[in-house]
């Protein structure tokens, strides 16, 4: 069920390019979107906008029930009922754990409240840290604290900024797992800005590509990782291969192989570097340098004056010069016409 | 993309109460700015001459001169000795050098005046020993010269210290590195990076200079700022006094913008290296003996000696004791109304303009301003008030109410300064996190901007308590009949030659002010980088 829908959303600050431009979402509760985009692109503005941080130039933001901001109106942020966790958690340092959950409950009488903050912790593990202050814990527990914090006044939209950037390593994948847990559990509509497309493609029910203000391609991460639109939304979610082709009679032509194609004339060939398997035939290529990259080895292939990185199993790892031959996945392929 | 959707038209920003506090706020500052001008262009008896408003302003300008001198030099001798190395004292002279602020600088002109009297302790001395009587009369341009000093070093002392405090140990070492001594460093990176800090503590002791009325009048000095309030007292003349003042707004804007300038140039530096502690020299033998005396001296000349000495006055005569309680619950009660009122207002302007820089600076100019101009400046209205208000009731509360905005017009900027910094801890999320928690912008700036900036509201209405205590100039001018506070009451005697009698009022200032000079000497200090952020860094 639809429970906040962006439409046509259009910033800009000065006569620059706009930070936004005309990008729209739509967020389903119980389900966590992923906003992935390389810095800069506007995706925290995207999310300012929609939580009434900033007001747009133009375009329209609702829920089901109400419209919080278009041409003629803007709801203030406090009254939109959106919780959001900002990238540096933003916990008030004169404020014990306790209280800065509490904060958004100030309506609530106080032994209300306390149970409602005190069950909020616990669902975050957080409660023998009631009386801490901010300054005294953790990164990964100032993160569970904000996240407890969004998520006590139980709004239906939740918004994420970066939440797991200032975390490093081992630490952000356990507070991820966790702060997944717990977002499932609230059944809000989750927003999550990230520019860690792997993070985004494990996280994601939904997933949004973002890139110079503008919406790309929205869909599952299978789909968008899959069947990119555009050579531009698949380099966001890793790295890609991008290799000249021409089209005929229903096939893309490339020295590493060729695939079923529509239409015809010169295009591009957008593949994975999984998306290269050395086999017994297929296109002849020359091994370049092929370097260890832990659980696999790349190896930069030849054909006819084009390349190509293939990540190759260790098993099959060839040695720089030899020849090889190369069959083409065309799961990991996308064909563009130019 | 400018096909698709045209962007309406922004309908109007909106006012929030915040902003309209704020503009409120600025135009208490102002407006007793543009009456002064309006006023001095406006009609009036004008028994002024060119010659005698000349000298008032050679005076003033040779005055001014002396003192950012002499204050400057010892102000900045005293914060290199103190920061740069280590000897005796040291950390007890860090902060007590800053106490003769405690002091109005009518207190240590009187003890001077009365110390080389013609038939003072010294020159008594002096003359059973040289058999001739010394030229060491205070009461001159260079007596008021070297009291205004030894009052105003500390303003020279605390910016100058600040700015060592805050260099950057990087660029000392890199100069060290590159082939200078210790002493070759500070000439060449040291000294030149400080510079602006003396230039900011040289404009506010000429700042102070110029508003002081209480030193100068009884030092016999005639300034622009004793003539305004002689052209009000004696002529009662509010336009000449408003064209007396014209010159002294023109030196606070420019004052203000050479104090500003210089703070521009602060050093960014941002590396690691910033948290090292400073690098000292040890001072050995005569060297440390030097450093100890000096010290010692600024202190018992700016302080010990000219308050002692109206202590010891003091207790010859048996103080009017009724008097002394009432003055003094007056000044209190000023001074704390003063304080929470200019806060307010200071911290209406923080939250609502925070992105406006243009009323901060207008509202500075206030601050620059001498005390009897903005009184002037106040006049103007206060005689339509005057006129609105019968009764002798409605003209106390008015003349109250004056002399209230006549402080905030003065000393809001004063206020602003610690305020605007302990609002740089609230980050713009946690703004946005209160927003997105159900709070209104103002109960943002309610529940999460203020309480965070408590410290620094404190320092801002102790700074403002202290000052009104000590202000006179517009407290004589503004002040209801009959109302007395210890400063008038000080002043009153003075006047009168009875100065073991103004000894009692001059010193319970000082008495009260210590502490509080002494809490913010503490603050300061312990807002050196780093140092408050504690174990999040």
């Amino acid at each position: 069920m639809t429970a906040l829908t962006a439409a046509g959303l259009s910033k800009s600050y000065g006569a620059r390019v706009p930070a936004v431009d005309r990008a729209g979402l739509e967020l389903r509760h119980g389900r966590i979107t992923c906003l992935l985009g390389p810095s800069g692109c506007g995706k925290s503005t995207l999310l300012r906008l929609i939580a009434g941080l900033e007001r747009p130039d133009a375009g329209e933001v609702r829920t089901p029930d109400r419209v919080l901001s278009d041409a003629a109106s803007f709801t203030p942020p406090e009254q939109r009922d959106i919780g959001l966790v900002f990238q540096d958690y933003a916990l008030f340092p004169h404020l014990t754990v306790e209280q800065n959950v509490g904060f958004g409950l100030n309506r609530l009488g106080g032994a209300e409240r306390r149970a409602r903050v005190m069950a909020q912790l616990e669902r975050v593990r957080m409660a023998d840290r009631a009386d801490a202050y901010p300054q005294a814990l953790s990164g990964g527990e100032q993160q569970r604290v904000a996240l407890a914090r969004a998520l006590v006044c139980e709004p239906g939209v939740v918004l994420l900024d970066e939440p797991f950037s200032g975390l490093d390593g081992r630490l952000k994948q356990e507070v991820r797992a966790a702060a997944l847990r717990t977002l499932r559990e609230s059944g809000a509509a989750v927003l999550v800005v990230t520019h860690d497309a792997e993070e985004a493609m494990m996280m994601a029910d939904e997933l949004a590509l973002m890139k110079h203000g503008r919406i790309l391609q929205t869909g599952s991460p299978r789909d968008c990782y899959l069947q990119p639109v555009s050579p531009e939304a698949a380099r966001l979610l890793g790295d890609t291969v991008e290799l000249a082709a021409t089209i005929r009679d229903g096939r893309a032509e490339t020295p590493f192989g060729a695939l079923p194609a529509a239409g015809s004339g010169p295009g591009r060939l957008v593949a994975r570097p999984e998306a290269f398997r050395i086999a017994d035939s297929g296109a002849p290529v020359r091994v370049g340098s092929v370097s260890f990259a832990g659980p696999f080895v790349l190896a930069e292939i030849e054909a006819e004056g084009q390349k190509a990185v293939a990540r190759v199993p260790h098993a099959l790892a060839p040695s720089s010069g030899d020849l090889v031959h190369i069959r083409l996945e065309p799961a990991f392929c996308t064909v563009f016409p130019d | 993309m400018t096909t698709a959707a045209v962007p309406r038209a922004r309908p109007f920003p909106r006012l929030g109460g915040l902003h309209l506090a704020a503009i409120l706020a600025a135009v208490i500052a102002l407006a007793p700015l543009l009456a002064v001008v309006a006023t001095a262009l406006g009609p009036g008896a004008d028994s002024l001459t060119a010659q005698t408003f000349a000298r008032y302003a050679l005076t003033s300008v040779a005055l001014a001169g002396s003192v950012a001198v002499g204050a400057g030099v010892l102000g900045a001798l005293a914060a290199w000795l103190v920061v740069m190395h280590r000897f005796p004292g040291r950390d007890l002279f860090a902060w007590a050098l800053v106490l003769p602020l405690a002091a109005p600088a009518f207190a240590t002109a009187y003890g001077y005046a009365d110390l080389f009297d013609v038939a003072g302790p010294v020159r008594t001395g002096l003359r059973a020993a040289l058999g001739f009587d010394a030229p060491l009369e205070m009461r001159s341009l260079p007596g008021a010269a070297i009291v205004l000093s030894l009052a105003f070093y500390p303003y020279v002392y605390l910016t100058l210290r600040a700015a060592l405090v805050n260099q950057s140990v990087g660029a000392l070492e890199a100069a060290r590195s590159l082939g200078r001594s210790a002493n070759g460093a500070f000439w060449a990176v040291t000294l030149p990076m400080a510079r602006p800090a003396i230039a900011a503590g040289m404009a506010l002791a000429v700042m102070e200079t110029l508003a002081d009325y209480g030193a100068s009048s009884f030092l016999g000095v005639q300034t622009l700022t004793t003539g305004v309030v002689r052209a009000w007292s004696v002529f009662g003349s509010t336009a000449e006094a408003a064209r007396l003042a014209l010159p002294l707004l023109g030196a606070a804007a420019v004052l203000l913008l050479i104090e500003r300038l210089s703070r521009a140039n602060r050093s960014a530096d941002v590396g690691p290296s910033r948290w090292r502690p400073l690098p000292t020299q040890q001072l050995k033998g005569p060297g440390a003996t030097a450093a100890f005396a000096f010290c010692l001296a600024l202190i018992t000349l700016g302080l010990l000696l000219p308050a002692g000495w109206l202590a010891y006055r003091g207790l010859s005569v048996q103080p009017d004791a009724a008097r002394l309680l009432h003055g003094g619950l007056n000044a209190l009660g000023l001074a704390v109304v003063a304080a929470l009122f200019t806060t307010a207002l200071a911290a209406s302007i923080a939250l609502g303009a925070r992105k406006s820089r243009l009323i901060a600076r207008l509202t500075s100019l206030g601050y620059a301003t001498p005390g009897a101009v903005m009184a002037i400046g106040l006049l103007a209205p206060a005689g339509f008030l005057w006129r609105g208000l019968a009764g002798a009731a409605g003209g106390f509360g008015v003349s109250i109410a004056l002399l209230l905005l006549a402080y905030a017009a003065r000393l809001m900027a004063a206020a602003l300064e610690p305020v605007d910094a302990g609002l740089e801890r609230v980050t713009p999320s946690m703004i946005g996190a209160a927003r997105m928690l159900g709070q209104t912008e103002s109960g943002a700036a309610w529940r999460v901007e203020l309480p965070m900036a408590t410290g620094a509201l404190v320092t801002a209405a102790l700074l403002v308590f202290i000052d009104v205590l000590k202000e006179l100039p517009a407290t004589v001018i503004l002040r209801p009949f009959g109302f007395d506070t210890l400063a008038v009451m000080a002043d009153y005697y003075a006047k009168d030659e009875r100065l073991a009698d103004a000894a009692w009022p001059s010193l319970l200032i000082v008495l009260v002010s210590i502490p509080a000079v002494i809490w913010l000497t503490r603050r300061v200090g312990a807002s050196r980088p780093g140092a408050a952020l504690g174990a999040s860094q």
